[in-house]
């Protein structure tokens, strides 16, 4: 009996401590499986984030290079627009261009920029427009020349967002204003450009490292050649038209006051200069078909010379206004003036010397090419001195480089045939076998050998700077300087 | 029947063996927990402990990408930066009118006029405004206006020589760059001088510039990237 009751105690505290165990363990076990699973979540959710992370720090480099070649860029294109000292000196350049085109300001308002000037601020954008507004007297033509100095001239970006042009009154002024040049024309105009701000408020630009490195590394690849014109100011020449008539002039003013003898005296000198450009293009033509070299030099100054006093006449013409006729003064643009000007271009760049000089040095290096094909090598070199004294006379042209370069092309193959055959290297004999010219073999004596004959084969050297390339039936065939030069060696197989 | 009846002193018996009927549940409930708390060793400090070590790797390892990840959201925001600026530049350079090519362009149309027999025009208002509208709003962007005022003379058919002028207007390499123009209108004036002709037809032109389409697209000045 007590044995029973002493088991069953036993059993009871066994199955006790039993389930208290099992439970204990198993609650444990049960809080660390679930910390297991949320770990296994986060480990899942940071192996994503890594992965994503990698992808996108991989693509770094790129975006580095993608940014250095933006900075550069804008650091190009920026060019275009003025900086702080230019918009400061900005009234100074207004004042010449006023100065150089003959208009009147009357009145600047540069308030915008004289604040952008106080802020103590820096801006919070990139680019920032200041506005100038101007008003000016002058003439349409003085108005143009004012607009292309600052549209063609200055080489920093200035637009003209608006303008206006009220015409001289001729009612206000009364009969006392004479001339076309007295009627300026009131204008009212809005300059505009804009400033950059490279580190805005706030933002500074990122530091890449090794940037230096990496910059000379993109310019040896050729990423930094930035294509300016793509951004580049869109500049038009116009050609001055001081004969055409201001369409903020009355027109029947400008015809009314021109007079029969007035007309008849344009007339005629319209006449004078036009036979006289006719004289000078038939001298011209002389001149062309001139062969001697001297007498050709002194027609081309004579010509020059004439050409010069009636490109003076026929300025002094233009200065004066002489043409008030409107036809009279087209024909006088389209006949006279284009053709003169075009003419002191072309024959203004060189003197007359220089482009006789240009015709004899073509001819001599043709000459030089003829003697090349007959071999003469004296005379290939004697032609090339002959140009080197041409061409101290004067600077050469651009276009004569070819020219030049072939002359000096075939001076060196002269000099090394002349270098060659002062070797004078005679042939004893030589062998040659059809099937394999390799094994062929030539046998070769000089001063420059040495005293005795020696044999040689394609490939080998015979002296400094000469091997022999092949050796056929009939001639050897040498390598001298980089030269391909053949004798024949009239020697038996 | 046997009874068998043991005289010897309790501390000469033999021991008795535990009742199997107790022992083995006992063993068995031991084993058990013995396997139980193994089983939790093992799951804590082996397969939670690996667990733990991983993740703690993981978060280190995340750690170290905060940085250059920073630096990359960086040069994000410097690339479409200057993106924006070079974009604006372009726009900015394409947005200029060539005013002395237009305007001599102008003067050129005006003076030939064959000596008068196609018109005689003489202007007395040239004037250039921005461009008008709400930009923004409307999908057409629209250029600056142009106004034009004068007087077109001609004694015998006025109103014929200004639209010969309008009509020229509008084959001129001037008016490349227009869109619309409005239809000839106007009066016939005297001339209250003595110059002749002494009749004019008034002119009063409005015409409209085309916008300049930067190479890339775009409103206004967007010189300043707006955050991701």
């Amino acid at each position: 009996m007590t044995l029973k009751n002493g088991n069953t105690r036993f059993a009871l505290i066994c199955a006790g401590t039993a389930v208290l165990g099992l439970g204990g363990f198993g609650h444990f076990t049960w809080t660390d499986m679930d910390r297991m699973e949320d770990l296994d979540q986060s480990t899942k959710m940071l192996e994503g984030k890594i992965r994503t992370a990698d992808r996108e720090i991989r693509t770094i480099p790129g975006l580095e290079d993608k940014v250095l070649i933006l900075r550069e860029q804008v650091k190009e294109y920026v060019t275009i627009l003025p900086d702080d000292a230019e918009i400061h000196a900005f009234v100074n350049q207004l004042t010449r261009f006023e100065t150089e085109s003959g208009v009147v300001v009357t009145k600047l308002d540069d308030t915008q920029a004289r604040q952008r000037r106080s802020a103590r601020r820096p801006s919070s954008s990139a680019f920032e427009s200041i506005t100038y507004k101007l008003t000016l007297r002058g003439t349409t033509q003085q108005l143009l020349t004012f607009m292309d100095l600052l549209e063609n001239d200055y080489d920093r970006f200035v637009r003209i967002p608006t303008f206006k042009v009220q015409a001289f009154d001729d009612r206000r002024s009364g009969p006392q204003v004479a001339d076309e040049v007295s009627r300026q024309h009131s204008i009212d105009l809005e300059l505009e450009t804009y400033v950059y701000n490279p580190k805005k408020r706030g933002r500074g630009h990122v530091t890449i490292p090794n940037e230096l490195r990496k910059l000379e590394r993109l310019r040896d690849d050729g990423k930094l050649e930035v294509f300016a014109s793509d951004v580049a100011l869109v500049r038009h020449e116009i050609e001055a038209s001081p004969n055409r008539r201001d369409p903020f002039v009355d027109p029947r003013a400008l015809t009314s006051q021109i007079d029969e003898e007035e007309r008849r005296a344009q007339r005629d000198e319209l006449d004078d200069l036009k036979s006289r450009f006719q004289v000078l293009r038939k001298a011209l033509a002389l001149e062309e078909k001139e062969t001697n070299l001297v007498k050709r030099m002194q027609v081309a100054d004579k010509n020059n010379e004439f050409l010069s006093t009636l490109a003076a006449d026929v300025n002094g013409r233009v200065d004066e206004q002489f043409f008030t006729v409107l036809e009279l003064a087209k024909e006088f643009e389209t006949v006279v003036l284009g053709p003169v000007g075009q003419l002191q271009a072309e024959r203004g760049g060189i003197d007359a010397a220089a482009v006789l000089s240009v015709r004899d040095i073509e001819q001599r290096v043709a000459d030089m090419e003829k003697a090349a094909r007959s071999r003469e090598w004296g005379q290939v070199i004697t032609l090339h001195d002959e140009i080197k004294q041409l061409r101290a006379r004067f600077t050469a042209p651009a276009s004569l480089r070819p020219v030049s370069a072939r002359a000096e092309e075939l001076f060196l193959l002269a000099s090394a045939h002349r270098a060659f055959d002062a070797l004078e290297l005679v042939f004893g004999g030589s062998v040659h076998y059809r099937d394999d010219p390799g094994k062929a073999v030539v046998i070769i004596s000089g001063p420059s050998l040495g005293p005795n004959s020696l044999s040689f084969g394609p490939g080998e050297v015979v002296c400094d700077g000469l091997s022999i390339t092949r050796i056929t039936s009939t001639e050897v065939v040498f390598d001298y300087s980089g030269y391909e030069i053949s004798r024949r060696h009239g020697t038996d197989r | 029947m046997q009874i068998r009846i043991n005289l010897l002193p309790p501390e000469y018996r033999k021991k008795e063996m535990t009742p199997l009927v107790t022992l083995l549940p006992a063993l068995v409930a031991f084993t058990l927990v013995l396997g139980g708390g193994a089983f939790w060793a093992w799951n804590h400090f082996g397969a939670l402990a690996r667990v733990r070590s991983e993740n703690e790797q993981l978060q280190q390892g995340w750690a170290t990408r905060k940085a250059p990840l920073e630096y990359l959201g960086n040069l994000r925001s410097e690339e479409s930066d200057y993106a924006a600026r070079s974009k604006t530049i372009a726009e900015i350079a394409t947005s200029r009118v060539p005013w002395t090519l237009k305007l001599n362009q102008f003067c050129d149309l005006v003076a030939d006029d064959d000596g008068g027999d196609r018109y005689l025009v003489w202007l007395s208002d040239f004037q250039v405004k921005k461009p008008q509208g709400n930009a923004r709003r409307t999908k057409t962007k629209v250029g600056e206006s142009i106004a034009i005022e004068g007087l077109c003379f001609s004694d015998e058919h006025p109103l014929n020589r200004f639209n010969q002028f309008h009509e020229a207007l509008q084959q001129h390499a001037f008016f490349a760059d227009c869109t619309d123009i409005n239809n000839p209108a106007g009066q016939a004036v005297l001339m209250e001088d003595e110059l002749l002709p002494s009749r004019a037809w008034t002119i009063k032109l409005d015409m409209q510039m085309k916008a300049r389409e930067p190479k890339r697209k775009g409103s206004g000045l967007q010189a300043d990237a707006k955050s991701k």
